[in-house]
């Protein structure tokens, strides 16, 4: 058999010719892949560490160097989960002229996101709820900037100014709420059909008369 | 029986009896046992959430001893959705006299809002471990709170006029007023202001009857609860 031509021979690239942080790095990112489809199937509670390093293939010692507790990894994961999300809602949002298109696009990209990715989804809107105060705070204030979103919204959208001011964050609390429920009940992989529920949700309080 | 008969019935009811020999009937201590038990795993988990109470807390709380609690419940998820059934079943009940004495839907659903609100601020205790604790609970715990919550819809339904005097939002809408409501519950308990949960009516009325009714009614009916 000829020998395979040089640029197909199998690389000498050891862990030791790679940068130190380029590892890490992807060494991070496998712990935190493995530890959204640990967190979504089994809860917070029910997560263990061993699980995640085990699904992740990597060893005890290198999720340590990397988190320092399960809440830790949770907190990570949920970010890893979040900021593709809000750069994804954003991005689709702000391609938009209108009050109105902006909230399609928001929204639309939104269920994208949960549909492409439903363990993150099910990570960051229902077993958010079960990982304790701190997890639920830094929830909260994401949560919080979504609202504000909202608000800023209603000067652009010509929308009454008399409207309570806690429209908006019971408008995020039951947004999170239904998604919950739908994912809860097993619809993440079919999110993108409830573009018009959500619309319904987010618009009607504004809209109607 | 008057609302506040019935909250200070509950006060009672989830008082501790001191353990020991007292010379009261068997079926008494029996239903003093569980009343115990329901109070000691109220105020546990209104402190620390399900996931971080163990039996023993809820055995010390209670005065009663580990034996006892399993002679009554399999497990802590077994007591807990015991004690919340009956609160659920408490509260409704409480709700329900109070609508009878409204004289149209809005009131009624104007004092079925109220009701809660108006007990769990008298009892935080109660708020936290019947609305906070079970979101944040997972498994069937939080299961049967997503049941409950999906029939409170219907709950606050009941007695609705038919169109055209009403709307019919979709049942997305509807899951999410409950949603929405429930979150700003639970953010003044989260913020220790729990004892002033009634101030809450007016927005919370706004916000189902709006959908319902349209704004003008909603906010009139809002306003006749400031």
């Amino acid at each position: 058999m000829a020998p395979l031509p040089d640029h197909m021979q199998s690389t000498t690239v050891g862990r030791e010719r790679l940068p130190r942080e380029v590892v890490a790095g992807y060494q991070r990112e496998r712990i935190l892949a493995a530890a959204t489809g640990v967190f979504a199937e089994r809860g917070f509670p029910g997560a263990t560490i061993d699980q995640i390093v085990a699904a992740a293939h990597v060893g005890v010692g290198s999720f340590y160097e990397h988190f320092e507790n399960k809440e830790a990894c949770f907190i990570a994961a949920y970010d890893r989960a979040a900021s593709s999300v809000r750069a994804a809602v954003l991005s689709a949002a702000s391609a938009q002229g209108a009050w109105s298109e902006q909230l399609v696009a928001g929204l639309r990209a939104l269920l994208e996101a949960i549909e492409a990715d439903p363990a993150a989804a099910r990570l960051a809107l229902v077993e958010v709820h079960t990982a304790g105060e701190t997890v639920l705070a830094h929830h909260a204030r994401h949560l919080d900037e979504v609202a504000e979103v909202l608000r800023a919204g209603r000067s652009q959208g010509g929308i009454a100014a008399d409207l309570p001011q806690s429209l908006e964050f019971a408008t995020v609390g039951g947004l999170g709420w239904y998604l919950q429920e739908r994912i809860a009940a097993g619809d993440a992989a079919r999110a993108t059909t409830l573009l018009p529920q959500l619309l319904e949700i987010v618009a009607e309080p504004y809209l109607v008369a | 029986m008057s609302e506040q008969q019935s909250q200070d019935d509950l006060a009672l009811r989830l008082a501790r009896l001191p353990p020991g020999r007292h010379g009261l009937p068997r079926d008494f201590v029996v239903r003093n046992q569980r009343d115990r038990l329901a109070a000691g795993i109220v105020a546990v988990v209104a402190a620390h959430g399900l996931n971080g109470t163990t039996v023993a807390e809820v055995c010390t709380a209670a005065g009663v001893s580990r034996r006892t609690f399993y002679a009554y419940f399999s497990s802590k998820e077994d007591c807990y959705l015991a004690t919340y059934a009956s609160i659920v079943e408490y509260v409704r009940g409480a709700a329900d006299e109070a609508a009878m004495l409204a004289d149209d839907w809005p009131g009624r659903v104007a004092a079925r809002l109220r009701t809660p609100l108006e007990l769990f601020a008298a009892n935080p205790d109660l708020a936290s471990f019947s609305l906070v604790a079970p979101q944040r609970a997972g498994g069937p715990v939080t299961a049967r709170y997503r049941q409950l919550m999906s029939q409170a819809v219907a709950y606050l339904c009941e007695g609705m006029p038919p169109p055209p005097r009403t709307r019919s939002p979709s049942e997305a809408v509807a899951a999410s007023l409950i949603g929405g409501m429930v979150a700003l519950v639970v953010r003044e308990l989260d913020d220790g202001r729990g004892g002033e949960l009634p101030r809450l009516l007016p927005d919370l009325l706004e916000l189902f009857l709006t959908p319902y009714l349209g704004r003008g009614a909603a906010v009139a009916a809002a306003g006749a609860a400031r």
